[in-house]
């Protein structure tokens, strides 16, 4: 996949995150976009090294600073992604065309929260996805920042959403076939669910 | 109810499987009618539309009129799903 096709997506990998990473995939393969997730690459290199070398080979990027906060006492406060977020700003004011190009997507689960704990990106303009983390509003947030980013024909966020629950009831029944259970749709490595997602979505046509 | 606890240990031939299944799976319609989720309640929408039939408050609300669609031959399986989209439950609808 070219430069102008690539999404890098800087998200926490975590378990519960997954009933919004996998829509998030899936709505960047529907829109065109080949997902590119640092956790998917070379082992060999240092993990910074692969995420400025991701960063460098994706124009479109999306950016989850939910996690800004910690979510029960004595946990700490993830600081991963506003870090990537900082080295991606860092890349586009690189001199040359192409990466002057880049455009990036902010997400969070509220609209204005970053101006506490991240003011320097004050005037910015960020997209919320709501507290309750619904999949449907995250699908919204990408789909109306690659309208005004990429191309202004998109489908509808709701059509991309009523794809993706039918993708997710055909990839759940078919892991079933094989014997697999509910949750191991969660259990899937992302290049499995990614390539699965890539089957579904051709073959839709 | 679908079991949920996890195993999971794909062998490549049933990833080429599953892969082939789900290429099936997405050129075809079945006659199923789905409840899924909607930002502003759930929704019964017939599998392949681009539109749903209606949005309503609740779950059980959405759950009782696919029934009643199904009742009246719009379909013959309702797949219901939970929250984040997922599938939950399979209802094969007797007339």
């Amino acid at each position: 996949m070219s430069f102008d096709d690539s999404v890098f997506i800087n998200c926490p990998f975590d378990r519960k995150y997954k009933r919004l990473l996998h829509p998030l995939i899936f709505c960047c393969l529907y829109l065109g976009l080949e997902p590119k997730l640092s956790l998917l690459y070379d082992s060999g290199k240092s993990r910074l090294k692969n995420i400025i070398d991701l960063l460098k080979s994706c124009k479109y990027s999306i950016h989850d600073l939910s996690r800004m906060t910690s979510s029960k006492p004595h946990e700490f406060a993830r600081f991963n992604m506003p870090f990537e977020l900082g080295v991606d700003i860092g890349i586009k004011s690189y001199p040359g065309d192409e990466l002057a190009s880049k455009k990036c997507l902010v997400i969070d689960t509220e609209k204005y929260r970053y101006r506490i704990s991240l003011s320097d990106l004050s005037g910015g303009d960020i997209a919320s996805y709501g507290k309750r983390n619904q999949p449907e509003k995250l699908i919204k947030a990408v789909r109306d920042w690659l309208t005004n980013t990429k191309n202004p024909t998109q489908p509808a966020a709701s059509e991309i959403f009523s794809e993706y629950v039918e993708f997710v009831a055909d990839l759940q029944l078919q892991l079933m076939n094989f014997g697999y259970t509910r949750n191991d749709i969660s259990n899937l490595t992302d290049s499995e669910y990614i390539n699965y997602c890539k089957n579904w979505i051709s073959a839709r046509g | 109810m679908i079991k949920e606890s996890t195993s999971l240990c794909t062998s490549t031939k049933d990833r080429r499987l599953i892969s082939k299944g789900l290429r099936e799976a997405a050129k075809t319609q079945g006659d199923n009618l789905h409840v899924i989720p909607r930002v502003h309640g759930w929704a019964v929408k017939k599998e392949g539309a681009k539109v749903a039939y209606r949005v309503y408050r609740s779950k059980e609300r959405a759950v009782k009129e696919a029934k009643n669609l199904a009742q009246k031959g719009k379909g013959s399986i309702i797949i219901i799903h939970d929250a984040d989209g997922r599938l939950s439950r399979i209802n094969q609808v007797s007339r």
